[in-house]
């Protein structure tokens, strides 16, 4: 069955991100450049992908056209917003509650008629420029574990 | 004899501070509101309440922002030698980020999670009950008796009390940290909605620390401490026995001046 992630953020500066950035400069992370913040969601999804991918995108509940921009690859995700791709590392690490999507879930399928997706995940991606010369992964999960989740309901994961 | 002196410390988005600090004048404790970036000296002041809200908009998740803030360190210095510290709806998710509460190891021991409701999913508000889970007097239940049932709102979406330590429930209950749980109004605690408005654990309405100077409560006391707040009673001004938790914070200060 087809795999299918889309990445959404915002058009328009995004407050989380910018705060977020703030409280980590505050803790001390000063080797972290810049900080980029999409949701994430993962479908499972039986048929044709492309049709899919159209139908999704024009649903108003995961993309507001006049503030969202969104992709479908994460590599792609990484190359439009990384104007520094020489000078920084990046590492991408998604947080997600353990309890994952079903309400989505079940709008998506009985509300708008997807009945397609078979199996949903959704998540905060965030996306960290570092100087080339930190441990980037080490800090990445620092930074994780310390600010962006709470292991009590969330888990983490590094997307490549 | 001089007044106690609270500080109901404010961060930005938060909602519930001015009628924080006139529950606390309504029970004569003198009590001031302290902006977050305030320079103001936290050691004239007995004791702390960080009111409900949504400080910095709950970005990342409710309460964390603010946790990681200075004036918190601050705090948590004056605290440590017992001076009270309470935080009411998103100032209860703050202390549980900065991990204040439950405070049995220096880390985040518990989060408190988006709810979990069969009904709303996001924010949801009602008046629901508490009563106290155990005789233990601490800084904030020094009036109230077993079994007394006291009638609250709730008003958030993320108050479900969890942590994924096995065993931390069964040290709170050991130690007596579960402080009030919400229950029907007969004063059943069953773990079904809408006794439990947000899934939380054990029915958890608020933990303290262990020594009971701190303690995180998810409904809010100071909006229903008079009968005019209440819905459906009679509207006059006479007191509920939610404010109790103020009176007790009074007594608590006096008997322990620090």
């Amino acid at each position: 069955m087809p795999t299918i992630e889309m990445f959404v953020s915002l058009k328009v500066p995004d407050n989380v991100a910018i705060t977020t950035f703030n409280t980590l400069k505050r803790m001390g992370y000063n080797k972290l450049k810049k900080l980029e913040r999409s949701d994430y969601y993962k479908f499972d999804v039986k048929g044709n992908v492309e049709d899919f991918k159209k139908q999704i995108s024009n649903t108003d509940i995961l993309v507001n056209a006049n503030k969202h921009k969104f992709l479908f690859t994460l590599e792609k995700y990484n190359n439009k917003n990384n104007h520094n791709i020489k000078k920084n590392k990046i590492i991408n690490i998604l947080v997600q509650d353990l309890d994952n999507g079903n309400s989505l879930l079940s709008t998506l399928k009985e509300r708008l008629g997807f009945t397609n997706i078979k199996k949903l995940e959704k998540g905060i991606l965030w996306t960290m420029h570092f100087d080339k010369k930190v441990q980037v992964k080490k800090i990445a999960v620092e930074i994780t574990k310390s600010l962006l989740m709470n292991e009590n309901y969330q888990k983490y994961k590094i997307l490549e | 004899m001089q007044k106690p002196k609270i500080a109901v410390l404010y961060f930005p988005g938060n909602n519930c501070e001015e009628e924080t600090r006139d529950r606390c004048m309504d029970v004569g404790i003198d009590a001031k509101i302290i902006r977050w970036n305030s320079k103001e000296n936290l050691s004239e002041f007995d004791g702390f309440i960080i009111p409900g809200g949504f400080s910095y908009e709950d970005r990342i998740r409710a309460g964390v922002i603010a946790a990681k803030e200075k004036i918190m360190d601050k705090v948590e210095k004056e605290v440590d030698n017992g001076k009270l510290l309470l935080g009411i709806c998103n100032g209860a998710q703050i202390l549980v980020e900065t991990g204040l509460i439950p405070g049995l190891k220096d880390k985040v021991e518990m989060a408190v999670a988006p709810n979990i409701n069969p009904l709303v999913s996001g924010y949801y508000d009602a008046w629901v009950y508490i009563k106290l889970s155990n005789n233990k007097k601490n800084a904030f239940n020094q009036f109230y008796k077993n079994n007394e049932i006291i009638k609250v709102p709730v008003a958030h979406g993320e108050g479900r009390f969890i942590t994924k330590d096995k065993n931390l429930i069964k040290k709170l209950i050991k130690n007596k940290q579960i402080i009030f749980q919400y229950c029907d109004n007969k004063g059943k605690v069953e773990n079904k909605y809408p006794t439990n408005p947000n899934g939380a654990v054990n029915n958890i309405a608020a933990i303290s620390n262990k020594e009971g100077n701190i303690m995180a409560i998810m409904p809010h006391p100071e909006r229903a401490s008079f009968n005019w707040q209440v819905p459906n009673s009679i509207k006059n001004n006479s007191k509920t026995n939610a404010i109790k938790i103020f009176e007790s914070m009074k007594r608590y200060i006096e008997e322990n001046k620090l």
